[in-house]
């Protein structure tokens, strides 16, 4: 898309009326161009006019509480970085052959190469954020979805799969991922979930009360006869710990993920489904 | 927001505060159901947390970006909403009602702003109606302009006029009101 282009479709874009696919093109050109970002930055302030003359309409007292406990819950970027400005690093890969049993669905090989392993990092980072914020949701407090889902009460059990969830808005990503919510268990004390897209095989891993605070977990996920560490998940002054799996991930076909405690301790596990 | 992104969580708190009626105000207003709004809100409030050091200051105001966040959210709830169960087509005879309907239905918003109200004034109703449909309910130029049985270029076209329209009418009151006396 040019500048001429962009001209064309700046009115619609500005509005909100252009798919997902042309905005797509048109964030992409405004990136480079600065008289493009420039004019397309001087319409929406024409148009976030509308949005500022709303009225105001007090929400009920107890929301703050609510979502200052939401947030609460939610480790911050900052603590998250350590407030370190360094790249975040890229988590060792190592590879076992996977025993039998984990072979999977080998014979409808899907390769993907390890070398677009750390660039598609960041793009989970990213889409971790969406998956992250739903999760909590469901976890913490899964009647806060209200309206927006079926009810995710009564399922949980061990391996259970949980019903499809409506389409998740993925930063960056094609509106068409449905996830699922996948309890991880194991023989010890503590409790783990997936928020997993299996269409993307994008997810975030949490888990909580497995291992002492300030120890790690390594996150393990099996697919197509190879078993392969994917990162380390950090666990936090509570107990509780995040890992977003990468995007992509280095095995095709995952078939199970799970989460070893590095300091000895049985691990936690899921089945995945296609 | 310096605050906020260093992940002091009080700031958030006040943030809350300051805006929170502005957000929740904006949620109501696309989606109409407090019980999905109060949702909206609180997902937006979480985004500032989670996003804070990408909130750029130079690019516009901590209100504006917080509503373009919460407008957005709501829309991707409507839009949900609407492919389950098409309740959007009912919004949208509502909206079509041959031409003639002055569209009292969608078109009377609460704008709490007298500015914005002259400024709407300045735009015919086709074009008001399709801001409306567009910016508050979400559709794209093809489902406008299938449901309203016009070309995408009309809707394009309506669109044009409406963000020109809307931009003299607040220039012209900005340097009135910046202009001698």
């Amino acid at each position: 898309m040019d500048c001429r282009d962009v001209a064309e479709a700046e009115d619609a874009y500005v509005w909100g009326a252009l798919d997902a696919q042309q905005r797509a093109l048109v964030e992409a050109h405004r990136q480079e161009c600065p008289a493009c970002e420039r004019r397309l930055a001087e319409a929406e302030r024409v148009v976030s006019t509308l949005d500022q003359a709303q009225p105001r309409l007090a929400p009920p007292a107890e929301l703050r509480a609510r979502v200052l406990s939401a947030i609460e819950r939610i480790p911050s970027p900052a603590s998250a970085r350590g407030d370190r400005a360094e790249p975040l690093p890229v988590p060792p890969v190592r590879v076992d052959r996977a025993s039998p049993g984990h072979r999977g669905s080998a014979s409808r090989g899907r390769p993907r190469r390890l070398g677009t392993f750390a660039s598609g990092l960041a793009t989970g980072v990213a889409a971790s954020v969406a998956l992250l914020a739903l999760a909590f949701v469901l976890v913490v407090r899964p009647e806060a979805l209200g309206g927006l889902g079926p009810s995710r009460s009564g399922y949980g059990s061990s391996g259970e799969q949980a019903p499809a969830l409506p389409p998740i808005p993925i930063p960056g990503g094609q509106p068409s991922s449905a996830a699922h919510l996948i309890r991880l268990t194991g023989d010890g004390q503590g409790v783990g979930w997936l928020a997993y897209d299996p269409a993307t095989s994008r997810g975030v891993v949490m888990v909580e009360g497995q291992s002492p605070a300030g120890s790690t977990e390594a996150v393990w996920v099996t697919g197509d006869g190879q078993r392969v560490q994917v990162g380390t998940l950090p666990v936090n002054e509570n107990g509780f710990g995040t890992f977003t799996l990468p995007d992509p991930l280095p095995v095709a076909h995952p078939s199970r993920l799970e989460v070893v405690p590095e300091q000895g301790g049985p691990p936690l596990a899921a089945d995945l489904q296609e | 927001m310096r605050a906020v992104a260093r992940g002091d969580t009080d700031a958030v708190g006040e943030l809350y505060d300051r805006h929170a009626s502005a957000v929740y105000g904006m949620a109501m207003s696309v989606l109409r159901d407090p019980t999905v709004a109060q949702d909206v809100t609180q997902e937006t409030f979480v985004r500032l947390w989670t996003r804070a050091q990408a909130f750029d200051a130079h690019r516009g105001t901590l209100l504006g970006w917080l509503l373009a966040v919460t407008r957005n959210l709501a829309l991707d709830e409507l839009r949900r909403q609407r492919r389950a169960s098409e309740r959007a087509e009912l919004l949208m005879r509502e909206a079509t009602v041959q031409g003639t309907g002055d569209l009292d239905l969608l078109l009377q918003r609460g704008w709490d702003s007298q500015r914005v109200r002259d400024a709407l004034g300045e735009l015919s109703t086709l074009q008001r109606q399709t801001v409306e449909l567009v910016y508050f309910q979400g559709y794209t130029l093809t489902e406008v302009a299938e449901r309203l049985a016009v070309a995408v270029g009309t809707v394009k076209s309506r669109l044009h006029s409406a963000l020109t329209g809307l931009r003299g009418a607040l220039s012209e009151e900005s340097s009135s009101a910046t202009g001698p006396s």
